[in-house]
């Protein structure tokens, strides 16, 4: 609950058109895409300016009420779950773009600007912005920033951190700070880096200075079947030895491939054990050598069929395809929890057996698919809510299987962040030591804890009161020391 | 573990985790003073660090952990010797894909006037350990880490800030924190190994690297364009503009450079391209002969290198200011009379500029002049070697930016008792 004092504040500041509460209104803000979460904020706020911000942050601050960030709400992790006692400040009305530099291929945009908003703004100059989640025509940069946000074209052109130099913040006690520069290296610590992708925990994204790259002259997209997803692995990881660093390279295993089938009749060959989705993109010349370098590679490791896009048409139907993935599941089961895990791209083929193990074991089904150029998985855990216990066991599967990929040498999330969601997963990948030195850099943002509390880390809250067993210290896992 | 030939000063050499972590915490309670070195080739950079009771050699973690040629990571020992990994990688028709210039070795006499000691301290001759000998000393994986250095192909694969995905450092007080993983995509925690990358030993000591590796290219072909500044930041911006993809762009005041790198048919095709779209700029060029290309590249590079008795200055701009760049060194150069070198990452807007000749005074006044010229060009200046006596007249960061407060908020969380390299940072951090 949020006071009477502070909420009149709060009109007075932005007007009752900046202030949500009532309380059928509140509702529609009380999960992102991570629908298992759900909080009716004790207040929302819509400001329209840095200025708006700070001064709703400043109000917080005295009242000692925590603020929690909100982009489009596309999250998957439950990052922009709002808190009771809190105020949820939504960023979607900060939409300008503030300037594009095409000579030097940068533009400065407000954080509500959505990701494809800004590839827009600047395709008459031949430019767009690379990183490219599937979310993209919704999600908002200010979102993507705090989440370091990965798409299919990350492989090539690398993720959220690599494209923005600058990000403009209003820390929890109001102050407005700028990480980074428009120009590489400014002096001193490289806090913009440490503030990608801290999902809203140090601070407000109010703007942002992101790097553009010339459109590709030229685009070639190829399907490729093969009996199982441990080969096609192979073609990835032969494909990426070779030197040839393809633009995306995505799978579908046989449950995907039907599912996505049924909704878009993208043309993947139903039955087989996966399909391997591989674009390049680059000048002209030398990208047909490239694609039948591939093709080669493709077919040495057992690839029964490949399948050119012939136009531009049948490109985008491949896409929608691969990027209608989450949706089409609603045609396999009412409900899915989808997963980020990452691997280490070798390992793929024995990753793959152990899920299917524990799926049979759970006797729930799994669906995958995933940007295979960089081992980031999205197995969806199917399931039916309405059968007594089966989302809980759902949960379970879908913890099982990110904490199965750290086993592997790998990550519990790829690019949807941890949020809510994998907070308890946390201590299975770091050990409190290493969590202690990331809270000890929150603390130097946020001293008083305001900022999206409750999300990232473990906490008796979340997890219950003994968080761990955390990860062995590295001086136990080198042998050196034993568990004191 | 105090070195007998050295009073007061203490040099010490882990070779694994657990003792890493022991030297690090010893004298912790008291606040004793701490430098890490490497290759020792970046001791110069930012201000000479206060009170220096303990200096941590880091070249006994020189491990090649695990290198996983499929996955294309490894996993290093910070103060492995780049080229030793280099050659290591190199076997499988990998390599870590930076290209910094070396330094020559760092005068610990210059860098640590303050010292304890009343003589300062020398590296090698410690009873026992079989310590590389300093003058044979040469950057290491952590100390590129630490200063994030870079090279030409920059451009292409990023510094190594980019391709560092994982990270284990021992903090001042012993605590053991590892950030990022051994996959390239991975969002759990903050990542911590950008604060790290350019921190100059200032907040703990970087023991192990994961890194993203890169196959080695087949072929590279590299076209010379000789043009005056104005014209050469036209055919910059023009090549940033067309679909072609260099790996690096160099400009020396005289010529440009543009490197391909990759399979023979794609850098022959590009090479060709570019040198259609020169000729549409109305310049001469040339494709740089084979057997050429490694030394140019290697003086190309060495270009930016600091040391060898000259100040060295990085200045960042927008890639359009190239001219202006130029143009402003050329005047405050001639101003000042002092000779300067300026050579161009072109793409990046990244410079380095090498002062030769003339005293601190001039040097220092060259620089003052720089600063006050890029209010308007946009950018700043960093000196990174310097001259005898410099520091006492700039400071190597000029003035600080708006994010300090939360700099020196950091620095107080890790290195509370501000052991590490004490006030050589950014606002005496
Ligand atoms: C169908 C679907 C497909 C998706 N595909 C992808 C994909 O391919 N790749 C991928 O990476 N993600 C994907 N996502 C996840 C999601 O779209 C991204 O995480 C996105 O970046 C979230 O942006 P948002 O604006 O919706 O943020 P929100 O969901 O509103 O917020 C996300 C987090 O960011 C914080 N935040 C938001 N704005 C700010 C700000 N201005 N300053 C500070 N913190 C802020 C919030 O507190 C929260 O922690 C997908 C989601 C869906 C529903
Ligand atoms: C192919 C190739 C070969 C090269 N060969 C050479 C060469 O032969 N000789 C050469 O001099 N350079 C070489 N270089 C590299 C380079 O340009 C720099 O010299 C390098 O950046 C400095 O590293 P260093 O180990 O000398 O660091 P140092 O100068 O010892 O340290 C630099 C800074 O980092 C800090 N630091 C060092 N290690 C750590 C650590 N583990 N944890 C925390 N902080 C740390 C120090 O306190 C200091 O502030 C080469 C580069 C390439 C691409």
């Amino acid at each position: 609950m949020i006071s009477q004092q502070l909420h009149q504040a709060l009109v007075d500041c932005l007007g009752p058109e900046g202030v949500v509460s009532e309380r059928t209104q509140l509702r529609t803000y009380e999960m992102d895409a991570l629908t298992g979460h759900r909080q009716v904020p004790g207040v929302v706020v819509l400001p329209e300016s840095k200025e708006q911000v700070c001064a709703v942050v400043r109000l917080c601050r005295d009242a000692g009420v925590p603020i929690v960030p909100r982009g489009a709400g596309t999250g998957l992790s439950g990052g922009a779950m709002p808190r009771e006692d809190g105020v949820l400040i939504v960023l979607s009305r900060m939409r300008r773009i503030l300037a594009i530099d095409p000579e030097n291929q940068r533009a400065v945009v407000e954080p509500g600007v959505t990701n494809s908003a800004i590839s827009q703004a600047v395709a008459a100059h031949g430019l767009y912005y690379a990183p490219d989640p599937s979310s993209q025509m919704v999600c908002s940069i200010g979102g993507n920033v705090a989440e370091n946000s990965g798409g299919a074209h990350c492989l090539k052109y690398g993720f959220t951190t690599h494209h923005v130099l600058a990000v403009e913040i209003v820390l929890s006690d109001g102050e407005v700070v700028t990480l980074g520069d428009s120009v590489l290296d400014p002096p001193g610590y490289d806090l913009r880096g440490v503030f990608i992708g801290s999902e809203g925990t140090l601070g407000i994204a109010t703007s942002i200075t992101v790097r553009l790259l010339r459109v590709p002259e030229a685009v070639r997209t190829m399907v490729a079947d093969f009996d199982t997803p441990a080969r096609a692995g192979d073609a990835v990881t032969a494909i990426i030895e070779a030197g040839i660093i393809p633009a995306a390279v995505e799978m579908l295993d046989s449950l995907a491939i039907e599912a996505c089938e049924d909704a878009t009749g993208a043309g993947y060959t139903r039955g087989i054990g996966a399909a391997l989705v591989v674009e390049l993109d680059g000048p002209e010349a030398g990208i047909d050598e490239s694609l039948a370098a591939v093709e080669t590679l493709c077919r040495n490791s057992g690839a029964s069929k490949i399948r050119l896009a012939e136009s531009d048409h049948e490109r985008a139907l491949i896409w929608k395809g691969r990027k209608a993935a989450f949706a089409a599941m609603g045609r396999l089961a009412p409900n899915y929890f989808v997963q980020d895990g990452v691997i280490p791209r070798t390992q793929l083929g024995r990753v793959l057996e152990r899920m299917a193990e524990l799926a049979s074991q759970a006797e729930l089904r799994v669906a995958n698919v995933f940007h295979a150029g960089d081992g980031n998985l999205h197995p969806l855990v199917l399931y039916n809510g309405s059968n007594p216990g089966e989302s809980e066991r759902a949960e379970k599967l879908a913890a099982d299987i990110a904490e199965l990929c750290v086993e592997y040498g790998g990550s519990i999330t790829g690019e949807h962040g941890v949020g809510v969601d994998k907070a308890c997963s946390m201590p299975k990948m770091f050990s409190a030591d290493d969590l202690a030195t990331m809270l000890e850099v929150r603390q130097a943002f946020d001293p008083a804890g305001l900022c999206n509390p409750d999300k990232v880390f473990p906490t008796p809250r979340l997890c219950g009161e003994i968080p761990g067993p955390y990860r062995p210290h590295p001086l136990e896992e080198a042998g050196l020391i034993e568990r004191m | 573990m105090a070195d007998p030939t050295v009073p007061g000063a203490d040099v010490t050499r882990p070779t694994d985790l657990l003792q890493a972590r022991d030297v690090m915490r010893e004298g912790h309670e008291r606040g004793a003073g701490l430098l890490i070195c490497g290759g020792t080739t970046k001791l110069d950079w930012g201000r000479p660090p206060q009170g220096v009771e303990r200096i941590i050699d880091t070249t006994g973690l020189d491990r090649l952990i695990e290198h996983d040629p499929g996955d294309m990571t490894a996993v290093v020992g910070a103060g492995m010797p780049l080229g030793q990994l280099q050659d290591r990688l190199a076997t499988a028709g990998q390599w870590l894909a930076i290209d910094p210039p070396r330094n020559a070795p760092v005068d610990l006499l210059r860098v640590l006037p303050t010292t304890v000691s009343t003589r300062a301290p020398s590296l090698p001759s410690l009873s026992g350990q079989s310590s590389p000998d300093q003058a044979e000393r040469t950057a290491t994986v952590g100390g590129i880490f630490a200063s994030n250095d870079s090279g030409p192909r920059r451009l292409r694969y990023g510094s190594l800030r980019e391709l560092v995905i994982g990270m284990t450092v021992v903090l001042p007080d012993g605590t053991v924190a590892r950030s990022g993983s051994k996959v390239i995509k991975n969002v759990a925690g903050y990542d911590l190994c950008k604060l790290y990358s350019g921190s100059l030993g200032t907040l703990g000591l970087v023991v192990e690297l994961i890194v993203r590796l890169h196959p080695l290219p087949d072929t590279s072909r590299t076209v010379r364009v000789p043009a005056a500044s104005n014209s050469a930041t036209a055919l910059v911006l023009a090549l940033m503009a067309s679909p072609l993809e260099p790996t690096a762009v160099e400009y020396n005041g005289d010529e440009l450079f543009i490197r391909f790198d990759g399979s023979d048919v794609h850098t022959s095709e590009q090479s060709k391209r570019t040198l259609d779209l020169v000729a549409s700029h109305q310049l001469d060029c040339a494709l740089i002969p084979d057997e050429q290309q490694a030394a140019l590249w290697e003086e190309l590079g060495q270009a930016h290198a600091g040391g060898d008795g000259k100040s060295t200055l990085r200045i960042a701009a927008l890639p359009s200011r190239l001219h202006a760049v130029t143009s402003m060194i050329r005047q405050v150069a001639e101003q000042a009379r002092v000779d300067v070198a300026l050579a161009s990452h072109a793409c990046l807007g990244l410079h380095t500029a090498r002062l030769a000749g003339g005293g601190a005074a001039q040097h220092a006044a060259l620089i003052e002049r720089a600063r006050a010229r890029m209010g308007e060009i946009g950018g700043h200046v960093v000196v990174r070697s310097k001259i005898s006596g410099l520091d006492e007249l700039v400071d190597p960061f000029g003035p600080p930016p708006p994010s300090l407060s939360i700099m020196r908020r950091v620095k107080q969380r890790l290195d509370g008792k501000s052991r590490c390299a004490r006030g050589r940072f950014i606002g005496g951090l």
